[in-house]
C-alpha cells in the first residue's frame, strides 16, 4: 500500500469518515471488479461493492495491519458475493440484460472495438457463471489480482490444498465449457452457410 | 489412453521438469483430447489475463457516502427499537412483579371468586394506567433532551426504576403485615 493509503487507513481507524472515503476512492475498482466478476451484473456489483465497504467500515477495528488492506477488502467482497449467489441461486441472467451489455454503444469513439470488448466481457461472464461460487472466487482472485494460493486460502478461509484443488477443477470446467461453446458455434456457422434443402 | 498425469500437468501451474515437458509433448502429438483441452484452456487463460478490471459508474464514492448515511440511520433506528424493547421487557417484568405482590395479600383475605376477580381487574387497570403514564413521561423527557442518551444509561435507569419499585412494594407489603402482627400480640 502507498503512503497516503496507510495514512488514510490510520485516520479511518480513528473514526475519520473523510479518510475512509479516500480509501473507498482508492479501492473502488478492485472491489467493484471482483463483485462484477462474481455476480455478473452491474447493478448487483454496485450494491455488493457498497455493502463490502460498509462491512469494512464496521469491522475496521478488527483489521490486522499486518495483512494487506487490499486482500482484506477482497476477502470481505468475495465472502459477501458467495453468500449472495447462494441466496439468490443466481445461475444465469435474463436475456434482456445480456443483449443490453453486448450491444455496441453508438456514441463510443470506436464502436467495433467496444463491441468486441463487450463480447469478451460477456464470454467471461458466461464462463464464470458456470462455476460454483467458491471456485469462481478462487479463479477471479488468481487471474485478476494475481493472489498466491496462500493468499486465496486466507481470503476464502480455505486450506492451500483446497485452493489448488478448486483451481484445478475450475480450470478443467472452464476449458471444457470453452471447447463445447466453440464446437457449438462452429456447427451453427456451418449450418448457416449450408444451402437450404428443397 | 491414460490422460491423467498429462491433464494435471496442463491444468496445474506447477513448473514441469524437462523430462515431464518432453513426455507431455509426445503425448499431445498423439492425443486429440488432451490437445483440445490444452488449446481450450490456453484460450480461456488468455481471455482472463487480458480482460481489464471493470470500473464502477462515475461518482461511486459520492454514492458510497450516501449509502453510509442511510446505513448509519438504520443502525440508530435499530438500536432505538432494541432499547425500547428492553425497556418494555423490564417495565413489563417489574409491573408483573408489582401486580403479584400487590394482590398476594388481598387474594388471601378475599372470600369469594367474584371479589378476587373484581380486585384483580381494578389492580390491572391501575397498573396499565401507571405504565402508560410512565411511558408518556419517558417520551416527554426523551423529546426534551437535546442529546441522545447512551444505551448503558437507559439500562441503568430502567434497572433503578425496577429496583425502586420492588423496594417500595416490599415496604408497602411489609408494613400492614407488621401492624397486624403487633395488633395480634396486643390483643
Amino acid at each position: 500500500m502507498s503512503n497516503p493509503e496507510v495514512e488514510w487507513l490510520d485516520r479511518a481507524r480513528k473514526g475519520d469518515e473523510d479518510a475512509f472515503s479516500s480509501l473507498v476512492e482508492a479501492f473502488k475498482t478492485p472491489v467493484y471488479n471482483l463483485c462484477y466478476r462474481m455476480l455478473g451484473d452491474t447493478g448487483e456489483a454496485e450494491d455488493a461493492a457498497q455493502e463490502t465497504f460498509w462491512r469494512a467500515h464496521q469491522s475496521l477495528g478488527k483489521y490486522d495491519p499486518a495483512r494487506p488492506f487490499n486482500t482484506w477488502l477482497l476477502s470481505i467482497a468475495a465472502h459477501y458475493c458467495i453468500d449472495q449467489i447462494r441466496k439468490r441461486h443466481m445461475q444465469s441472467l435474463p436475456l434482456d440484460i445480456i443483449s443490453e451489455e453486448t450491444a455496441p454503444d453508438p456514441e463510443a469513439p470506436n464502436p467495433e472495438a467496444e463491441f468486441r470488448k463487450n463480447e469478451e466481457k460477456e464470454a467471461i461472464r458466461k464462463l464464470l457463471n458456470h462455476l460454483s461460487p467458491p471456485d469462481r472466487a478462487a479463479i477471479v482472485l488468481r487471474y485478476w489480482y494475481d493472489l498466491s494460493d496462500e493468499e486465496i486460502g486466507k481470503a476464502l478461509s480455505l486450506t492451500v490444498p483446497a485452493v489448488k484443488s478448486r483451481l484445478h477443477r475450475a480450470r478443467r470446467e472452464l476449458a471444457t465449457l470453452w471447447l463445447a461453446d466453440t464446437t457449438h458455434n462452429l456447427a451453427a456457422e456451418r449450418r448457416h452457410h449450408e444451402s437450404p434443402a428443397f | 489412453m491414460n490422460h491423467l498425469p498429462f491433464e494435471d500437468w496442463l491444468l496445474n501451474e506447477e513448473p514441469l521438469s524437462p523430462q515431464q515437458k518432453l513426455e507431455l509433448q509426445n503425448h499431445l502429438a498423439n492425443c486429440t483430447q488432451c490437445t483440445q483441452l490444452a488449446q481450450a484452456w490456453s484460450a480461456v487463460e488468455d481471455l482472463m489475463k487480458h480482460a481489464p478490471a471493470v470500473e464502477p459508474a462515475p461518482d461511486f464514492t459520492q454514492r458510497w457516502e450516501g449509502f453510509l448515511v442511510g446505513k448509519q440511520r438504520k443502525q440508530i433506528a435499530r438500536r432505538q427499537r432494541w432499547i425500547t424493547g428492553l425497556l418494555l421487557a423490564l417495565t413489563g417484568g417489574g409491573a408483573l412483579l408489582l401486580f403479584i405482590l400487590l394482590n398476594l395479600d388481598s387474594l388471601r383475605n378475599l372470600p369469594t371468586i367474584g371479589e378476587i376477580f373484581t380486585r384483580l381487574l381494578s389492580n390491572a387497570a391501575l397498573l396499565i394506567a401507571t405504565i402508560a403514564n410512565i411511558f408518556d413521561l419517558a417520551e416527554t423527557i426523551g423529546n426534551v433532551l437535546p442529546f441522545p442518551i447512551p444505551l448503558i444509561v437507559w439500562i441503568d435507569l430502567a434497572m433503578s426504576f425496577v429496583l425502586l419499585c420492588s423496594a417500595w412494594i416490599a415496604i408497602v407489603f411489609r408494613l400492614p403485615h407488621k401492624r397486624s402482627i403487633n395488633n395480634e400480640t396486643r390483643d
